[in-house]
């Protein structure tokens, strides 16, 4: 199982949802949830410094929207690409939205995304992703 | 005394015939080549006068036998030498034609004919058709000089008692004259006397001896015989014009028709009329040519009429209508009575107000054409809101000198072409100003259906989720369950829904908020009541507004729209207030009245990023999230200058905070 999983949405229902859904399947060990893209920025920036310890509290999934105040998906993917690969290598970025634009998805296959997921997050969803980046098969 | 060298000639006769061409009318003289070789009298170098009659020596204002020539007397008058040469050339007689040289002057007629002794007899009759009343007047001037003809009779009978060859040649003069002359004599007009001329016209017809009605009975029918009588009983000269006479031609072998013009004047002895002389001249050319202009004249104007462009011609300084053809008549829509011979000021005084005789002058004066497309025009048939549209040219026509005569103008009416392209134009401009709304609302369609959509399918999802959600928590044992926890996000799932909808309610009902009415509205009593709605917001920010609006500014607009800016800026200004300081807003304003208006509200907020600032008008943009908004206040905001035409712009720091400023159009 994973130990750290990042949820980015501003939607507490959707975070709620999507908590429940891992916890029930046992997937993440533990699971944090940033409200907005530069919240999420500050959790890795805090949690995947270069180091001895790197990889410890660094998440290895991030399941990011793209509709939010402050800082949306976009601006946090621009950041993120920006840190040093070291502080990026055992993190898997996957979007979670509720609908994509096709200039949307042509912007977002440019920057460091993994896969594209349509809300709301569901077992199925979860076990392709995981048997696809992480070789992990869901019991 | 001598007899003429004539058995036709009787004594009586020849006094007769000497007093008839010192009487007659017609200039007549006798005319000796001069330098001529040998045999060759054409090769005249100048002539001499042998002889002049009364009416020759006054038109020359020469005496009857003078010493001066022709080229003393005329000179620069080759042309008329020429038609003599030519006439001894030709043994033809030959013609000249002096047209009037004014209103009142009399056109002459010239007739120079081949005699004995390679002399020419010269004949001048006074073209009565043109002026009939110069010559009555010199007729009348004649007989009032007529004591001084008859001295002047007596001198000429013993001239010619005492000169035999004289008298031959005042024979000559009748006998060869190219003019007609006949004497009747007594009441019923009985043929005295014709010269051979008169007698051609009526060939083997015995005239001499017989009464005007028996030898003539073809011009008693015309009418003639009453004339003479009048003649005859008043002494009153008759002139009639143009007579037709239908005369065998030798050499067309048949009837051909002529023309004369003819006089009958009493003939006295002892101041009693005892006859009537006739004297005619053939102007049966003249006549024909006349009619052949005439006849050309009338094709030219059937030409113009069926052209198939507007003419009319204009004649003089005055630029009188002298031609207007039946297009010209439909455009200018007045009857060809009121515009013919009239000057242009007088027939079109709408087009001469209209600059046209300047324009005119200018073609006459410069001599070059003017041309002009689709001019713009009132004329008198136009309403008060109509123009007419016109191509035309004036084009000067000139003499033969060169000199401008008169101006010939070519127009065609190009009315409906230019309306219809101007609508044409109109419609395509309107259709442009549509395309590009249109492609505006396409986009904010484009971007309102992706946002309705995806703010629609959140919920939407969330619900679908929560039922899975339910589901497995129904199958739990109670204790385990979270159902009354599931059930209220739910419901709040389904509230956030209904909420979406109403948002795209109040935008639907925007895009149509540009037909209010507009009215004038007090903006600081509008900002007054828009404070007193957020009092309780204020005072729980613990904040300040402060409002610098001139009592008496006035703004036209729709009142419900103006409520929606001042709220929505304020409630933003106030709601996105920054955590470290008490919210201190100031609204400003400035113009109205019909010069637009300037609204001002400076906040001491949050602030924005220069990323966050190209996108704080689109819908449902959030860009703090820990206050509650719907993301469609400045979009709204926004909308409504759109569709006033005015614009919102803001400049704004993150951190300290943010101005907006909203231009209302005049």
């Amino acid at each position: 199982m994973l130990p750290v999983i990042l949820l980015v949405d501003d939607d507490p229902t959707t975070n709620f949802l999507s908590t429940r859904l891992l916890k029930r399947l046992g997937v993440g060990e533990e699971i944090v949830v940033a409200l907005n893209g530069f919240e999420a920025l500050q959790q890795l920036q805090q949690r995947c410094f270069v180091g001895e310890a790197v990889g410890s509290a660094c998440p290895d999934l991030v399941l990011l929207d793209v509709n939010m105040p402050v800082m949306d998906g976009f601006e946090f993917l621009e950041a993120y690409q920006q840190l040093p690969a070291e502080q990026r290598r055992n993190t898997l970025v996957v979007m979670l939205t509720t609908s994509m634009l096709a200039t949307d998805r042509q912007r977002a296959e440019q920057l460091p995304v993994a896969d594209f997921l349509t809300k709301p997050l569901t077992r199925e969803k979860l076990a392709t992703v995981l048997r696809q980046h992480f070789d992990i098969e869901l019991p | 005394m001598p007899a003429f060298p004539t058995a036709a000639a009787p004594d009586s006769l020849e006094d007769d015939l000497t007093a008839l061409l010192d009487v007659s009318p017609a200039a007549m003289g006798l005319l000796r080549p001069l330098g001529a070789p040998e045999g060759h009298p054409a090769g005249f170098t100048d002539l001499a006068f042998e002889y002049l009659n009364p009416a020759a020596q006054q038109i020359l204002g020469l005496p009857a036998r003078p010493t001066e020539t022709w080229h003393a007397r005329l000179p620069t008058t080759e042309w008329l030498l020429e038609v003599c040469r030519s006439a001894l050339r030709s043994g033809q007689p030959g013609h000249y034609e002096l047209p009037p040289a004014g209103p009142h002057e009399p056109g002459y007629r010239l007739t120079f004919r081949p005699v004995s002794g390679g002399r020419l007899l010269m004949g001048c009759g006074v073209d009565e058709a043109v002026e009939p009343g110069s010559l009555a007047a010199r007729v009348r001037r004649m007989a009032a000089e007529s004591g001084r003809l008859r001295q002047q009779l007596a001198q000429a009978e013993t001239a010619a008692q005492s000169h035999v060859q004289e008298r031959e040649n005042f024979y000559q003069v009748f006998e060869q004259a190219p003019v007609l002359v006949a004497l009747l004599r007594g009441p019923q007009h009985t043929f005295l006397y014709c010269n051979p001329a008169y007698q051609e016209l009526f060939p083997g017809r015995q005239l001499l001896g017989l009464t005007y009605r028996q030898a003539l009975p073809e011009f008693v029918r015309q009418g003639l015989l009453p004339e003479l009588d009048a003649v005859y009983a008043t002494g009153r000269t008759f002139y009639g014009t143009e007579l037709p006479v239908d005369i065998y031609s030798v050499v067309e072998q048949d009837l051909v028709l002529r023309y004369y013009d003819f006089s009958y004047q009493p003939y006295r002895e002892n101041g009693t009329i005892v006859g009537v002389s006739i004297f005619a001249y053939d102007v049966t050319e003249q006549v024909l040519s006349r009619l052949m202009r005439a006849e050309q004249q009338q094709q030219l104007l059937a030409l113009f009429d069926q052209a198939p462009v507007a003419i009319c011609l204009f004649r003089g300084p005055e630029f009188v209508l002298e031609i207007v053809n039946s297009l010209m008549l439909d455009i200018l829509q007045r009857p060809l009575e009121m515009l013919l011979d009239r000057p242009f000021c007088e027939a079109l005084p709408e087009l001469a107000e209209q600059g046209l005789v300047q324009v005119l002058d200018e073609v006459r004066a410069s001599g070059r054409a003017y041309v002009v497309q689709e001019l713009p025009l009132r004329l008198a048939h136009h309403g008060p809101d109509e123009t007419g549209y016109y191509n035309f040219v004036y084009e000067p026509l000139r003499d033969e000198q060169g000199q401008p005569t008169s101006i010939v103008c070519v127009a065609t009416e190009v009315t409906e072409q230019v309306l219809a392209r101007q609508q044409l134009s109109l419609t395509n401009e309107r259709l442009l100003l549509a395309n590009q709304q249109l492609t505006h609302t396409n986009a904010d369609l484009d971007n309102f259906i992706y946002t309705a959509s995806h703010d629609l399918k959140a919920p939407i999802s969330n619900i679908e989720a929560l039922v899975t959600a339910l589901r497995e928590d129904l199958a739990l044992p109670t204790a385990e369950a979270d159902v009354p926890g599931l059930l209220d996000l739910m419901q709040d799932s389904v509230e956030r829904f209904k909420h979406t909808i109403d948002q795209l309610t109040d935008i639907t009902k925007l895009q149509k908020a540009h037909t209010s009415p507009l009215t004038p509205l007090r903006l600081a009593v509008l900002v007054e009541n828009v404070r007193r709605d957020l009092a309780s917001e204020i005072a729980a920010a613990g904040g300040t507004l402060t409002v610098e609006v001139p009592a008496d500014l006035t703004v036209l607009f729709a009142e419900k729209n103006l409520r929606s800016i001042v709220y929505n800026l304020l409630s933003n200004a106030f709601k996105y207030r920054h955590p470290a300081r008490p919210p201190h807003v100031v609204l400003r304003a400035k113009g109205g009245s019909g010069a637009g208006l300037e609204l001002e509200v400076a906040d001491n907020g949050l602030g924005l990023t220069p990323a966050q600032q190209p996108r704080v008008f689109d819908m449902f943009q959030r860009l703090h999230d820990h206050v509650e908004g719907s993301g469609l206040g400045l979009y709204m905001v926004k909308k409504i200058l759109d569709n006033a035409g005015g614009r919102v712009e803001l400049s704004s720091e993150f951190g300290v905070g943010t101005v907006f400023r909203v231009h209302l159009p005049n």
